[in-house]
């Protein structure tokens, strides 16, 4: 059951990859999978980069399936990889029980309900055992790793013996949100498929058919588009997390100039400690991260050098408390509070 | 769907394919039990995504259709109900299944049966019947030699192929190793099964196929598909995927001109080797063996434990010997024995031996020796 309550589902009404049946955009990606198809040479690993949310996992899931249900046979012309939801293959996959298909990724800690902080090695070898036993349709067998850039070394290099001399007829979907962090004997045996960021247009598309925007309020509906960098996922975590909500209400204070005062982050503190969600608390502190890498670009394209330097200098050090209080699982109101002495430190000095 | 069923049919069926479903699964359709209401009666699937276990089950059907239920709870249930009596499995909904027996009423959380893996599907390349006992002679006598070792995990397994004798006949043989120990079992094939590639099939298959063969009776009708082999034994169907690698050329350690012999009594020897081995350390294990004519003495010397030494009486014509063997690769091997006296075939202490059956000459074992 811990599998079945990953990160990805654990946002509510947001599917998870395997059981997704919209894709918007990423034509160009999937253009190359039908061309490695139609060539008959598929390379067996495949590097999907670039931001979280846009949707490298729904179309490494959709490429698995299709893979999964028509083999390697050409497929037609003007065909694509979607494949119909009642289709034995996109059910059983979605029920994560296709005999050929075996997907690793982070999963909940049972003991704390945390998602773990990395993918271990006996996830990866789970991979492993998946391999060494023949594929029970006589045809491809797929992996799916989301993202690989959790895997820690042991589990890299438990996958990298794999990558090297990989078993007929197996693909490989690495699904990677900071490709150059990766161990570079990994990259260097994937094809590597960047994928960009949608347009606003594109993200209206995928919550429109995702029956979100219906459900949504307007107004909140159309910040999260224009908050989202392009990326779906984010924008669907914008309108469902209550950090989202407690976020566009700080920005208003930021983007005005101004220094929010203790009185109003006292109230998100409590209201993000209240929420007991660790997902609330990471999506709130990405936010406050690239709204500050956002405003240190500004700055230093004005040539403000002093000020880019402080506010750059101050999302590192929200990163860097970030990763130690989830090391030592620090209390979340503790640690917000010490993010906003922090971020006030960094906007009090600079001129407004 | 909606069938009535006599309870102890029900039962037997549950407890076969109910062992195939592992008790930790993250993948919630993998408790279930498939269960699928036709003409022929109601047919149970299990699987763990590496095999499949299907059986049917006489029943009434009262209404076909097809729905899925907790494999363990389901079992437990059928188990604590009254010897004989009729139950009545339903679906009220697409969410429930239903299991009514006399006054008993459950009521079980359902998952969608397309949601179900299929590995039965595939075109048989070779087909053969082979009686229950010899299937279960090949197991039985191999697979205490298989690995679990991981990285080797082509040994993890039995190794079953065919091979053309000197005299014209074809043989199948099934063999087990893990580096240290080798037993090969050898019987003329069956009919069909000639020119099949060699297989190695996984060893949580061997086990629940050899708990199958327990009650069998009639022979066991296999099918070898490109990836797949599926054994069907009096009702039950076993599907496996195969260990998907090459087993090493293990001829090449069998030794051919071993030429020392030694005849000793199995029993006798089983049990000194037991009783020395008492004092031996947790790691090492190991039991001198020092053969002189007609004398075999058994030792082991620990220095935290202590010594033990005992001399069993034997056949030995070769100059003197000292070797070395694991005292538990001993006992396994001994255990398989069944005639009345163990041939030893050595070369030196420091190469393997072969030990066999004095009157059976359809398997064969290998040992490493260890240093003492």
């Amino acid at each position: 059951m811990a599998r079945a309550a990953q990160e990805k589902t654990a946002v509510p009404d947001i599917p998870h990859p395997a059981e997704m049946t919209v894709l918007v955009g990423h034509l160009k990606a999937e253009a190359r999978m039908l061309s490695a198809l139609r060539s008959g040479r598929l390379h067996h690993a495949w590097l999907l980069s670039g931001p979280e949310g846009i949707g490298k996992a729904t179309l490494a899931w959709r490429f698995a399936r299709y893979l999964l249900a028509h083999g390697d046979a050409p497929p037609p012309e003007d065909g694509d990889l979607q494949l119909d939801p009642a289709h034995p293959v996109f059910r059983r996959v979605a029920a994560r029980a296709h005999p050929d298909l075996v997907s690793v990724e982070r999963i909940i800690d049972e003991k704390t309900g945390r998602p773990k902080r990395a993918i271990g090695v006996d996830e990866a070898r789970r991979i492993l055992h998946f391999l060494t036993l023949t594929p029970a349709e006589g045809g491809w067998r797929v992996v799916i790793v989301d993202p690989v850039d959790d895997l820690n070394l042991a589990a890299a290099n438990a996958l990298l013996k794999t990558l090297e001399e990989p078993p007929q007829r197996t693909l490989f979907l690495l699904i990677s949100h900071a490709p150059g962090r990766l161990l570079p004997t990994i990259r260097s045996r994937c094809l590597h498929l960047p994928l960009r960021p949608l347009t606003p247009a594109q993200v209206r598309e995928t919550l429109a058919l995702l029956d979100v925007t219906e459900r949504t309020d307007a107004e909140v509906l159309e910040e999260a588009i224009a908050h989202c960098q392009g990326a779906p996922g984010l924008a669907l975590k914008l309108v469902t997390s209550s950090a989202g909500r407690l976020f566009s209400r700080l920005r208003a204070t930021l983007d005005a100039g101004g220094v929010p005062d203790r009185a109003e982050t006292t109230a998100i503190v409590q209201e993000l400690a209240a929420a007991r969600d660790p997902h609330a608390l990471a999506l709130f502190v990405d936010l406050l991260r690239s709204w500050l890498q956002e405003r240190a670009r500004e700055a230093a394209l004005h040539g403000n050098a002093q000020t880019a330097q402080r506010l750059a200098r101050a999302e590192a050090e929200i990163a860097h408390l970030l990763t130690r209080a989830e090391s030592l699982n620090l209390d979340t109101g503790l640690v917000l509070t010490a993010i906003f002495q922090d971020l006030t430190r960094a906007l009090q000095a600079s001129p407004a | 769907m909606r069938v009535t069923v006599e309870r102890n049919a029900l039962l037997k069926a549950l407890g076969h394919v109910q062992s195939v479903v592992e008790r930790r699964t993250t993948v919630p359709i993998l408790s279930n039990v498939l269960m699928q209401a036709g003409e022929e009666g109601l047919k149970l699937t299990a699987t763990d995504l590496d095999m499949e276990v299907v059986e049917e089950v006489a029943a009434n059907v009262l209404e076909g259709g097809a729905g899925t239920a907790p494999a363990h709870l389901l079992h437990d249930i059928v188990r604590k109900l009254p010897d004989g009596s009729q139950l009545s499995i339903e679906q009220p909904d697409e969410g429930r299944v239903a299991v009514i027996s006399g006054r008993s009423r459950f009521m079980l959380p359902a998952l969608p049966p397309e949601d179900f893996p299929d590995l039965a599907a595939g075109e048989p390349s070779h087909e053969f019947a082979i009686p229950v006992d010899d299937l279960a002679f090949f197991i039985e006598r191999t697979k205490f030699a298989i690995s679990t070792e991981e990285t080797r995990y082509y040994l993890n397994g039995i190794y079953f192929h065919t091979l053309e004798r000197e005299d014209g006949s074809v043989a199948m043989r099934a063999v087990a190793t893990d580096g240290h120990r080798l037993a090969r079992a050898e019987l003329p094939a069956p009919e069909g099964a000639a020119g099949m590639p060699g297989i190695i099939v996984p060893r949580k298959a061997v086990l629940e196929l050899l708990r199958l063969l327990d009650a069998a009776e009639e022979d066991v009708q296999v099918a070898l598909t490109q990836s797949k082999i599926r054994f069907a034994i009096d009702g039950v169907v076993l599907t496996t995927k195969l260990i998907d690698g090459n087993f090493p050329d293990y001829e090449r350690v069998i030794p051919i001109d071993n030429d020392k012999r030694l005849e000793v009594d199995t029993r006798l020897f089983a049990q000194a080797v037991d009783r020395v081995s008492t004092v031996s350390s947790e790691k090492g294990r190991a039991v001198k063996l020092s053969i002189e004519s007609e004398r075999l003495v058994l030792s082991v010397n620990n220095p935290e434990a202590g010594s033990a030494e005992e001399e069993l009486s034997c056949h030995y014509e070769g100059e003197p010997l000292e070797i070395g063997f694991n005292a538990r690769y001993l006992l396994e091997i001994a255990a398989q024995i069944e005639s009345a006296t163990t041939v030893f075939l050595f070369s030196d202490a420091a190469s393997p031996t072969i030990m066999r059956d004095s009157d059976d000459d359809r398997t064969i074992y290998v040992l490493m020796p260890m240093r003492v």
